[in-house]
């Protein structure tokens, strides 16, 4: 709770909103303010998503029987490739962080916005422009090397590997410039009194993921400017014929990617907290332990990835070593966990959509971070590595962990940043059909890697028909729920109800302002004297 | 193919078919017994929460709990412990896994695309299959002729990387007679899901038999030598058929070979070429000088690769393709 008094508080007198504080298309396509830039991200990220979702379901169709079911093999490959590509470097890296981030972040800060609006708003035309690049790949020769791009076969594939890099080296930009944005809005830009321990868990998130960003995304530019200097010049630095090692690709690539996939899971752990902590109608469990704890994973998380190359013939002491780190990792993880699970203790806990999205997290993140012990213990990883198992535990973590954090955080501040209140009803069989469909397209994938079936495969062998069929019924499932949460929010934009500014009685700053909140957020200048959870009407700790 | 497993573990865990398969096993039900309980223990505590202080109208009753060092610090260091342990476990039975006796049999292995070759010390050569003693232990040296594959046996719980212009190491000491099914486990594009391979692991008589079976041909006979070429060092017919259509449907990745001499080729944006001893040569050195129309550059250059004797009896056996 804070000190806030709009300067005028009768609904008559209120400022326009930011939809209508300026009015045209380039009232849109030039602005400089983060609400509208969110907004506009978060329509992109859809997008990709709905792409993205169409690749996954017809390659869960063509797993459908063991032989030809409904592509070539070639197709096969491209379709995959497609499907890991658009849904890592389009949707989940910039989802959490560069649509609900840029939309709440400066808000929960009590900010009039970002500390750089105009690279604000380049992020995201870097971000359009990168997104056309890819779609360009696909149509002219679409890439069939995998999301990892690895060598020698990306360097010497016929497909558009080129084309596909370079969207990726241009979208990096983008998401450097949000990181860059949020540090230095996080560290300047805080109403008086907001203190760094009195920031909302989601800023501390967003704060670890932009640190990560900065560091770690410009490898991942060196080494995709690397593959097109060797694809385009010959010079020999990954593919053997010409000299190089197409092992170092591996470490460069994880030494961005390992990091990377905490750039996507840790900004999922910030808005789960938020929302416990307000579903649950108590301050959260172990405040400074969730905050540091990001800080924690952002910096072991950049010294693991040789636990990608345990079968890459890499030395028995470096795997030792990553393997030992890798298991580090897992302690601030398994804190979050319990601390969330502590926070529900004697709670009030109100069960709406947002919080459904939450629990479903909380389930199918557990499930995915304990199957990463599996692959972190050497000798186990030596059998499920590059199988269907580390398909199911990246798709718990990515999909189960980030996407369900992402969709539930949109119901959560849906009302804040529309203004309008969806059909819990819709919202709530949205989000029970999700859960099922992702539990039986990622469930039946852990015992389809146990047996032996390996990752990518166009054909497979008969055994594995049943498990594969139950996958691609359950992501028809899944598919379906996520398009009926399309449908429940986009409905409520034409007949949902007035949300009001506070509907979920919840503490942090964006809530003290009116939804949808006017062009620089506050009326007044907001300050801060108590933590983000504090919920005791006369103060206290 | 090999018929499913009738002796699967657990979980789908294949039948274990090497010494180390059941050490391995032991580790991976134990690690499951600690995720079984964790999962129960983080999922059920988190599910009796929910139901039991479910808000059911009215007032919000909460009781506020900021932290509770105690409990923090037993919940960081108890799983730091638990995990160090599997560390320590997963590292002795890996080192188990990777470093093979001293007197083990040494059989070279060279994943190309889409086949699997592999080299006994005597010479004996296949491709596809390879046939190894029962009980005794058996060192693969692998690499590869173009790009990444991984050399995957499930019922070893084993797989190595195959990576170009160098050697990895793998072993296991077979200890189920009978086929073992091997995959390759690394992306390396259009028919990576179909480079199977099968190690046949044999009484010691029948793998002696399969050895002199697979004595390398010699090239005193210029054809049969060319063959042997063809489809052990080359790896030729993973992409390419040597029979008519009717006879042999599959594959059709590269042009057929059958009647391949002296037929008229249309090559892509160069008209017609007759196929003659220097178009061959030329096709399996540098084969991205002429494309077929049709078909896609896949094919790697193997300049290099075989001596000049040798790219005169593969021609020799490609001209006999009649």
């Amino acid at each position: 709770m804070t000190q806030y008094t709009p300067s005028s508080s009768e609904p008559g007198q209120r400022p326009p909103s930011f939809w209508n504080s300026s009015h045209g298309l380039s009232s849109w396509l030039f602005t400089l303010d983060h609400k509208r830039i969110g907004v506009m991200y978060l329509a992109f990220v859809w997008f990709a998503f709905m792409l993205g979702g169409v690749f996954a379901l017809l390659v869960r169709t063509e797993l459908l029987t063991a032989g030809k079911t409904i592509v070539d093999p070639d197709t096969y490959n491209q379709l995959f490739t497609l499907h890991g590509a658009v849904m890592v470097f389009l949707v989940i890296i910039p989802s959490i962080p560069a649509s609900l981030g840029n939309i709440i972040l400066p808000i929960q800060l009590g900010a009039k916005d970002v500390a750089f609006p105009r690279i604000n708003l380049a992020s995201f035309y870097i971000y359009v422009i990168g997104a056309l690049i890819a779609l360009y790949s696909i149509f002219s020769g679409a890439v069939d090397t995998g999301w990892t791009f690895y060598t020698p076969y990306s360097t010497t594939s016929n497909s558009s590997v080129s084309t596909m890099v370079l969207a990726a080296f241009i979208l990096g930009f983008s998401s450097i410039f949000t990181g860059l944005n949020f540090i230095a809005t996080v560290h300047r830009l805080r109403a008086p009194g907001m203190t760094f321990f009195r920031m909302p868990l989601f800023v501390w998130a967003l704060y670890a993921t932009s640190v990560i960003q900065i560091l770690a995304t410009p490898v991942l530019g060196i080494t995709l400017l690397l593959l097109i200097a060797e694809r385009v010049l010959h010079v020999g630095i990954f593919d053997p014929a010409l000299g190089g090692d197409p092992v170092l690709f591996q470490h460069f690539f994880w030494f961005y990617s390992h990091p990377a996939v905490y750039i996507m899971i840790v900004p999922g752990f910030g808005v789960v907290s938020d929302l416990i902590s307000t579903f649950s109608r108590k301050a959260i469990f172990g405040y400074r332990a969730i905050a540091l704890s990001s800080i924690g994973i952002a910096i072991v998380g950049f010294l693991v990835w040789g636990h990608h190359m345990f079968t890459s013939g890499q030395s028995e002491l470096a795997g030792m070593i990553f393997s030992g780190l890798t298991f580090l990792i897992a302690i601030p993880t398994a804190i979050k966990v319990l601390n969330w699970i502590a926070t529900l203790y004697k709670g009030s806990i109100v069960l709406r959509t947002p919080m459904w999205y939450t629990l479903g997290f909380l389930w199918l993140f557990t499930i995915g971070g304990l199957t990463g012990l599996y692959l972190a213990t050497m000798s186990l990883d030596l059998h499920l590595h590059d199988t269907y198992f580390v398909v199911a535990h990246f798709h718990y973590v990515m999909m189960g962990g980030t996407m369900f954090a992402f969709i539930g955080g949109l119901h959560y501040w849906w009302p804040k940043f529309t203004g309008k209140m969806y059909s819990e009803k819709l919202g709530n069989w949205a989000c029970a059909l999700a859960f099922i469909g992702f539990n039986l397209t990622f469930g039946s994938q852990f015992f389809l890697g146990v047996a032996g079936m390996p990752r990518r495969y166009y054909n497979y062998l008969p055994q594995f028909e049943p498990l594969h069929q139950l996958s691609t019924i359950g992501s028809y499932i899944l598919g379906f729920g996520f398009f009926l949460t399309l449908v429940c929010l986009l409905r409520s934009l034409k007949s949902g109800t007035d949300a009001g500014d506070n509907p979920w009685e919840a503490t942090t700053l964006e809530w003290k302002t009116s939804s949808p909140p006017p062009l620089e957020n506050f009326l007044g200048q907001p300050t801060v004297d108590r933590g983000p959870y504090d919920r005791a009407a006369g103060g206290g700790h | 193919m090999i018929q499913p497993n009738t002796t699967e573990v657990a979980f789908g865990l294949p039948a274990q078919a090497s010494t180390l398969a059941g050490a391995y096993d032991t580790l991976f039900l134990s690690l499951t017994a600690l995720v079984t309980f964790c999962l129960v223990l983080i999922i059920g505590a988190g599910t009796y929460f929910v139901y039991r202080y479910r808000w059911r109208g009215g007032e919000h009753n909460v009781v506020e709990i900021s932290h509770n060092t105690t409990l923090e610090v037993l919940w960081s260091v108890v799983p730091l412990f638990v995990v160090m342990g599997l560390f320590v476990w997963g590292f002795k039975n890996y080192m188990d896994q990777l470093v093979p006796p001293k007197d083990a049999l040494e059989v070279r292995v060279t994943g190309k695309k889409w086949k699997w070759t592999f080299e006994y010390p005597n010479g004996a050569q296949s491709a596809d299959e390879m046939a190894v003693p029962i009980n005794k232990p058996v060192k693969l040296i692998i690499t590869s002729n173009d790009v990444l594959h991984s050399f995957f046996v499930p019922s070893f719980r084993m797989k190595m990387d195959a990576v170009p212009n160098k050697y990895t190491v793998m072993w296991f000491q077979p200890v189920l007679e009978g086929p073992q099914q091997v995959f390759c486990a690394e992306y390396c594009g259009t028919d990576h899901s179909k480079m199977y391979a099968q190690i046949k692991v044999m009484q010691p008589d029948a793998y002696q038999k399969w050895l002199d079976a697979h004595a390398p041909v010699n090239d005193s006979d210029p054809i049969a030598h060319g063959k042997s070429l063809f489809e052990i060092k080359g790896g030729c017919n993973a992409c390419h058929a040597v029979k008519s259509a009717a006879e042999q449907p599959q594959p059709v990745i590269g042009p057929r070979l059958y009647q391949v001499f002296g037929r008229k080729e249309k090559i892509q944006g160069q008209g017609e070429v007759a196929v003659d001893d220097n178009y061959l040569r030329e096709s399996i050195e540098n084969p991205m000088a002429k494309i077929v129309e049709g078909f896609a550059p896949a094919m790697p250059p193997f300049k290099g690769r075989f001596t000049d004797k040798e790219l005169g009896h593969l021609i020799d056996y490609l001209k006999s393709l009649k």
